[in-house]
């Protein structure tokens, strides 16, 4: 038989296969698989609007009203994932992959100006929203947490407010009074002897510091000249006292998420702590009722407020929904439900008339008195006082 | 016999290799080092580049300042706290290995030798896999509620009338995080030295015995050497393990004695802070301590022993 030359010493005989139908047979799979892998990619990464997926709503549990009456009828369902409150990993999640996977996000206002540097979130002119004029006018003009320093630019719509002081145990604190006793108007309790190793602070320094803040400089313990904008060195000077707090045994636990709030002081691990106050109103509805009082501090609150930010993948795919919830945050509903499970206050006064229009509507019963007096109380809430004024008669 | 002519693309392969051994080895060799080559060298690598760089607007820059190690060592005056916590997390990981060591040996001891041919010795062991059977988290978390003051613990304590009120330091304590880190690697330790255990000749203990030897002769003087590489094996399990929990002490961990915070928390704290270079340190010191060990052992005693169990 003659001798086939080197090159097509395996060329097919029988069943053999040669080299080249070997490449051939792989280079077919290859265009195949990738053919594949192109159409599969494509159908996952296909625009939601063409699916009406949920709109993703990624921000802090307690903007999360749970229910979503009233906004089904043109926005489409909603997902909400709650966030942490911690602003970095906030940051990194929305710079690798949050801005494609949220349309929406609601977290700290402090956070507006590096998301919108990062290009995670969008200006969507909220302006236009029709109850934007509704607002309460502090939240709506200069304020820092929905608008972008550098530009002007109105980048949030704010949806809750309110101010953060203390949760107080007073039956263990005080027993047998009932009442709050000595001490307990002033953030000076996280840190009194009736406390000693039973007190807790917030993990994440950003609530922390400024009730230290506050207690500091308005007793003049220490020198802090603007609570509200701490400087390097005031930071330097919180950080010194609440390490020698901590090197004393004074905090038990540092605290972090909603649930480890409410299960330390509903377990009397804790007696006082520096918290959110829906974590007082979750304890007064433990069986039995716990008796906790949110601490109307002398020294003034640190007021904040959540805006809703639009992602862009909210802009590029969703924007219409996006508007449409943005603007059911600011209606009745929202603000008479939002105020009745957490005590927050929202961004428009709408949820009183809502509230006495709809007393028993989803989500409720709606309590107008109760929903009037929050609103009247943490808008009373001052903001940049000296001590002993009209402070100590504010309060939750 | 007339060799039979390759008839198909195997039968090809398997000629050109049997021509070409070197090529069969290439083959072999080269996939699981590229493989291991990208992705552990790599990023090890990555890491420990990454604690020469340093931060600008929220980003690594690549540069070399050694910032990041004097920083964590203290060097120049610098504050010490966060060797402190390396230290500490030091003692706790030989303290854990220490009692992981003498409850797992015991626990192995009965399973293997002393219930050897028992039909109830697999069950038994295989208990202390059950937990694993739950998410880490969930298991961390159940001691919370066994250990908090109102808790499965302090309840029957005062029901007996043993106590008056909670105990303290049960939880948010030392104490807590050496029970759940105990609880989460003890079967760790178990399984190692319960193998090497199997392995053991059971004439070799009746030898012993026959020889005169006392129960606790053949314990420390047959026993233990010949369960020495899973005591090894076991020990390394746990102490690497404790050095990089985060968990446990996140959730157990009490503010009071700064138990709440150990080496793993530093990283994760440092991460958050955008501190990249600091975290990438940590991470390259207790790797290259780790390395340290597992060449201080191979020293003293042959990591070969590790592979006859």
């Amino acid at each position: 038989m003659e001798e086939k030359p080197q090159g097509q010493q395996a060329v097919s005989e029988g069943r053999g296969v040669s080299r080249r139908t070997f490449m051939k047979y792989v280079g077919v799979g290859a265009v195949v698989a990738a053919g594949v892998g192109v159409g599969a990619y494509a159908y996952l990464n296909r625009p939601s609007g063409v699916s009406a997926a949920p709109l993703q709503w990624w921000g802090i549990g307690t903007g999360n009203p749970e229910r979503w009456d009233g906004l089904n009828d043109a926005g489409g369902d909603v997902v909400f994932t709650e966030a942490p409150w911690d602003p970095v990993p906030v940051l990194n999640k929305m710079k690798a992959d949050g801005r494609n996977a949220y349309d929406v996000i609601s977290n700290a206002g402090t956070l507006d100006d590096p998301l919108f540097a990062d290009g995670s979130i969008v200006d969507f002119d909220p302006e236009t929203l029709p109850s934007w004029s509704k607002i309460y006018p502090e939240l709506r003009t200069n304020n820092p947490t929905i608008t972008v320093a550098s530009t002007g630019q109105i980048v949030g719509v704010p949806i809750v407010q309110n101010g953060d002081s203390v949760a107080m145990l007073v039956d263990e604190l005080w027993p047998g009074t009932g009442q709050p006793g000595q001490g307990s108007d002033t953030y000076g309790l996280l840190f009194d002897s009736l406390t000693t190793g039973k007190s807790s602070m917030e993990q994440s320094w950003a609530c922390a510091i400024y009730k230290v803040a506050n207690y500091l400089g308005r007793n003049h313990l220490q020198t802090i000249e603007d609570p509200a904008s701490l400087t390097t060195n005031d930071l330097n000077t919180i950080k010194t006292f609440m390490l020698n707090q901590k090197a004393a045994g004074q905090f038990k636990v540092f605290w972090e998420g909603w649930n480890t709030a409410v299960s330390l002081l509903a377990n009397k691990e804790v007696l006082a702590m520096d918290t959110w106050e829906p974590v007082v109103f979750a304890l007064r509805t433990q069986n039995p009722p716990i008796n906790a009082v949110y601490m109307a501090p002398k020294e003034g609150y640190y007021l904040w407020n959540i805006p809703i930010y639009m992602t862009p993948k909210g802009q590029s795919q969703t924007k219409d929904r996006c508007m449409h919830l943005s603007q059911w945050t600011l209606e009745g509903w929202y603000g008479a439900r939002i105020t009745t499970i957490r005590g927050y206050l929202t961004a428009t006064p709408d949820a009183i008339q809502y509230a006495q229009d709809n007393p028993n509507a989803g989500g409720g019963p709606y309590d107008t008195a109760f929903i009037q007096s929050r609103h009247t109380l943490v808008k009373g809430l001052p903001r940049h006082m000296d001590p002993g004024d009209e402070l100590a008669t504010a309060g939750g | 016999m007339a060799s039979r002519r390759p008839s198909g693309p195997f039968d090809q392969l398997a000629e050109y290799f049997a021509d070409h051994p070197r090529a069969l080895l290439s083959l072999q060799i080269v996939p699981p080092l590229v493989f291991v080559f990208f992705f552990v060298f790599v990023p090890l690598a990555s890491i420990f580049a990454w604690s020469f760089w340093t931060v600008e607007n929220n980003r690594l820059v690549p540069g070399f300042s050694t910032s990041a190690y004097e920083e964590f060592l203290g060097i120049g005056g610098l504050p010490t706290w966060r060797l402190d916590i390396f230290l500490k997390t030091l003692r706790i990981a030989v303290t854990q290995t220490a009692i992981a060591l003498v409850l797992g040996f015991a626990i192995a001891y009965f399973v293997g030798i002393k219930m050897r041919g028992s039909k109830y010795a697999l069950p038994l062991l295989l208990l202390f896999a059950v937990p694993f059977l739950t998410s880490y988290l969930l298991r961390t978390l159940s001691w919370y509620i066994v250990l908090q003051s109102r808790g499965l613990i302090n309840t029957v304590l005062q029901s007996i009338g043993a106590t008056n009120g909670p105990l303290p330091g049960l939880l948010f304590s030392e104490f807590s995080v050496h029970v759940g880190l105990l609880s989460t690697y003890l079967p760790f330790m178990i399984f190692p030295i319960w193998l090497a255990m199997s392995r053991i000749d059971q004439t070799v203990l009746a030898a012993s015995a026959d020889l005169g030897g006392r129960p606790r002769d053949t314990l420390f003087r047959v026993v233990v050497p010949l369960a020495l590489p899973g005591i090894l094996i076991g020990s390394i399990f746990v102490f690497v393990g404790v050095l990089g929990d985060s968990v446990v002490p996140e959730i157990l961990g009490g503010a009071t004695d700064s138990s709440r915070t150990l080496i793993a928390n530093l990283i994760d704290k440092a991460i958050s802070g955008q501190q990249y270079p600091m975290a990438a340190a940590i991470a390259s010191i207790i790797l290259l301590m780790a390395i340290g060990l597992i060449w201080g052992w191979e020293r003293a005693f042959g990591l070969k022993k590790i592979g006859e169990i």
